[in-house]
């Protein structure tokens, strides 16, 4: 039976001429595992909140959509609030209150219940949730994690039959995606919902989904199961991306057999259909000068209040010039921290800093993008930020470095642009420009794949190569191995308040064996040093398959 | 053990509102240092910690400089001590301003208890009572206020990066402008999406309820018949009897009486109970624990 029918949707923008969906045609059944996967930009957002009537934006809108055969414009108020449900993307901006408790009952309060069935419901919610421990605490006390898995709470606490989720994790680290992932897999499995999911990464919910819908500029290109996806999209190279690594290869061959779910069933696709007389590539030549030094971290120690407990202790590290060195390391380990401290922004109170030897007071060579790219611009829109930046740097209007970054970075359709009418990636492109403006030697990068689509991300690793080759030195802190392994030259691992191991990055992850990339664990015992997709490929040709 | 604080927020408010009441319009030493030792004491058993004795120290400055100021302006009075200027200086306008500031340190003192005991939860429950959007929009603000901090200081750091503090004269002032446009965009963004999410969660449907956890006991209503029936005790007191010390032109005692000496006796029990809630309560927790 379905629950929402969409036939025929096209939905053109208050304003603008072009359609940003066209003759969408899908179906959900009552109880599905809905996935809705598509690069950034792509008309997620729009056709999810098409379905749901208060969040409808303005526009123009043909063809319909049926919620258990009423159109969504005429379905009563109540209905509406009380049987869909919608969680966005951004875990803070759609708390209300200040306290969990309050939160949860919000919905509940609209509804007009009662104060007994309020109190029995939170109490179930909370339960269920498990978020008795916090169900007191302020909502701004809590980690991002916890403050989405408080938006699902308090969207399930008004009972919905179908919830509606716009990249509920792309701001979450991977530990709390994946157990807001878990959670949301619980309620499809146990109670029956109805699950509609937007996603840009499928890393996570592949195994999960019953079907998937993939959207590329406005139109439906893929409907039905995940396993026959990875065949189904195997020439489309920009879609791809998003699949998990084991997808992408099984795309990739095309072996007879149905496309892997997990990492279990992609090591027996392997172990069956690759031969390992060869298990290790040749190492590429490394021309990272080991002696030219940039950056000297000695013996730092940091704490953010005077009785607080130590972040970073007896900290050292160094960087030589021209390297991309990665940090990676759990939740809450102190990455950002180490950053802010090399950065300048924050301040050791015992331990050295040598910036090419030296002790240094201004950091101005120092440039950082933030977790949040947005925070950089001041701004209306693009275009007069930069001009006011450069401006203020004291570079002339025509200077040439700033129409080589707009143009090397390919800024020109977003100059006019509103930087929070950006997608995630787009407007993390156009801070790398701006903070490259000061022409530093070093830059920091915080959490860069946090929120970007698998295109941006391979954009990125361009970007952030064709920088290290020109000579600036890239240090990057992140949670995503698999984006370390592919950029960085070196990796570290930041634990307990200092750095623990520091190697090549191919040492680094291949002799990791539970902190380690997708691609190691897929041939943990089959090959060597095989730590990205490339490699596996490398691999399979070095020992005679072809492509 | 917040025994006296876990009381419902219509019984506290009763209960504070007699008790400052009370002392606001007592000008009897007696009074209202058995007030202050009172307030003093709960307020010690609720912080417990070194920042109470900076409190003490900050009532014993404001209590100085009243006694101190009122005889500087006001000379009534018949005992003239001494002259300074040519202006006397007399016994009643000293001891009226001793009177009077300890009046003012009781007043304050009980704020703030008050101000520790009610917490944010219980002000928006009470502001519900009045007018549900009014708890609402305070529910709110106290959210919306630490997220706005929590930003500024995160566009600031990273504004900071950007422009050098150091190059220019008014570069730190310019980081500040520069930081909060860029917070006042971040905020209409963010007010957007809350609204979008109130909205869609159902606000603005007929027959909003609003919901609390506070539990009404018979605790709750014995603070409240105790707090009011004093209150109105205290009305009819200063009515039709005194309680109050007449200061000008010489010191009068109030007439010791049965209402007078009643009046005592409540006062002390109401403004020793929350003190003594907690204290019992204490006791009652270690001799429990001693028994495990």
């Amino acid at each position: 039976m379905e629950i929402i029918k969409i036939k025929n949707l096209s939905f053109t923008f208050e304003g603008r001429e072009k359609a940003v969906l066209n003759n969408i045609d899908f179906n959900i059944k009552k109880g599905e595992f809905a996935v809705l996967y598509g690069p950034s930009g792509c008309g997620k957002t729009t056709l999810l909140r098409l379905i749901k009537k208060e969040m409808n934006p303005e526009g123009k809108i043909s063809g319909s959509i049926l919620y258990k055969g009423i159109n969504i414009s005429k379905l009563d108020k109540k209905t509406s609030a009380s049987e869909i449900g919608y969680v966005m993307q951004n875990p803070d901006s759609q708390i209300i209150t200040d306290k969990v408790w309050h939160e949860i009952a919000f919905g509940l309060e609209s509804l007009g219940h009662n104060r007994d069935f309020i109190r029995r419901r939170t109490a179930e919610i909370s339960s269920f949730f498990g978020i008795n421990s916090w169900y007191r605490k302020e909502t701004y006390k809590l980690s991002g994690g916890q403050k989405q898995l408080l938006n699902l709470a308090a969207v399930m606490a008004i009972s919905p039959e179908v919830i509606i989720l716009d990249e509920p994790v792309s701001q979450l680290d991977p530990f709390a995606a994946r157990t807001f992932t878990s959670m949301i897999e619980r309620l499809n499995r146990e109670l029956g919902i109805t699950v509609i999911m937007a996603e840009h990464n499928l890393e996570n919910i592949f195994s999960i989904a019953d079907s998937l819908t993939v959207i590329d500029i406005g139109k439906v290109i893929y409907s039905g199961a995940p396993v026959n996806c990875a065949e189904a999209l195997s020439c489309n190279s920009k879609i791809i991306k998003g699949l998990p690594v084991y997808a992408q290869l099984h795309s990739m061959l095309k072996f007879n057999e149905p496309c892997p779910l997990n990492i279990r069933e992609a090591s027996n696709m392997i172990r069956k259909n690759f031969s390992n007389k060869i298990d290790a590539i040749e190492d590429k030549n490394n021309k990272i000068n080991f002696e030219n030094k940039i950056i000297e971290l000695k013996n730092i120690c940091f704490r953010y209040e005077k009785n607080g407990p130590d972040i970073l202790y007896g900290l050292n590290m160094s960087v030589n010039k021209g390297e991309i060195y990665g940090i990676v390391g759990g939740n809450g380990s102190g990455k950002s921290t180490l950053l802010s401290v090399i950065s300048g922004q924050n301040t050791p109170y015992s331990g050295k800093i040598l910036i090419t030897g030296k002790k240094i007071k201004s950091f101005s060579s120092i440039s950082v993008l933030p977790q949040n790219p947005v925070t950089v611009f001041t701004g209306e829109t693009i275009e007069e930020d930069f001009q006011w930046y450069a401006n203020y740097l004291g570079m002339d209007k025509s200077d040439k470095r700033i129409k080589n970054l707009i143009y090397d970075f390919d800024l020109t359709e977003i100059l006019k642009s509103h930087p929070y009418d950006l997608s995630g990636g787009e407007c993390q492109k156009a801070a790398i420009a701006k903070i490259l403006m000061k022409d530093p030697d070093i830059i920091l990068l915080d959490e860069p794949t946090k929120g970007i689509d698998a295109w941006s991300k391979e954009k990125l690793i361009q970007i952030l190569r064709n920088l290290a080759e020109g000579g600036k030195t890239i240090i990057i802190v992140t949670h995503d191995n698999e984006f370390a392994a592919e950029t960085a030259d070196r990796c570290a691992l930041l634990f307990d308040r200092e750095i623990i191991s520091q190697d090549n990055t191919r040492e680094f992850f291949s002799s990791n064996e539970f902190y380690t990339t997708c691609a190691k664990s897929m041939t943990r015992g089959f090959y060597k040093k095989a730590v990205t997709l490339k490699d596996i490929i490398d691999l399979y040709k070095a020992n005679g398959g072809t492509l | 053990m917040k025994l006296f604080s876990g009381l419902h927020p219509i019984a506290l408010i009763v209960f504070f509102s007699a008790v400052i009441g009370i002392s606001m319009f007592t000008m009897n030493p007696i009074l209202s240092i058995t007030a202050i030792a009172g307030g003093l004491i709960f307020k010690f058993m609720l912080i417990r910690d070194l920042s109470f004795i900076k409190e003490i120290l900050c009532y014993l400055i404001i209590g100085l400089v009243v006694t101190i100021t009122n005889p500087i302006f006001s000379h009534n009075g018949k005992t003239v001590l001494f002259f300074v200027n040519d202006t006397p200086v007399t016994k009643e306008s000293i001891i009226y301003g001793g009177c009077a500031a300890l009046m003012l340190i009781s007043v304050l003192c009980w704020f703030s208890c008050f101000s520790y005991v009610m917490t944010s939860d219980k002000i928006i429950y009470l502001f519900s009572g009045v007018a549900p959007v009014l708890g609402l929009v305070i529910s709110s603000s106290l959210k919306f206020v630490p997220a706005m901090k929590k930003k500024y200081h995160e566009i600031y750091s990273v504004q900071k990066n950007l422009i050098n503090e150091n190059s220019k004269n008014l570069s730190k002032l310019l980081l500040a402008v520069k930081s909060f446009s860029s917070l006042v965009t971040w905020a209409i963004e963010h007010t957007a999406d809350t609204s979008s999410s109130m909205s869609s969660r159902g606000y603005g449907l007929k027959n909003r309820t609003s919901f609390n956890l506070f539990r009404f006991r018979f605790i709750d209503c014995l603070i409240i018949f105790f707090g009011a029936a004093s209150f109105i005790y205290f009305i009819f007191m200063i009515r039709y009897e005194n309680i109050n010390f007449i200061f000008y032109p010489e010191i009068i005692y109030p007439k010791k009486n049965i209402g007078y000496l009643i009046f005592c006796i409540i006062w002390l029990l109401i403004v020793s109970m929350p003190a003594f809630t907690e204290i019992k309560g204490e006791i009652k927790w270690k001799l429990l624990r001693s028994k495990i």
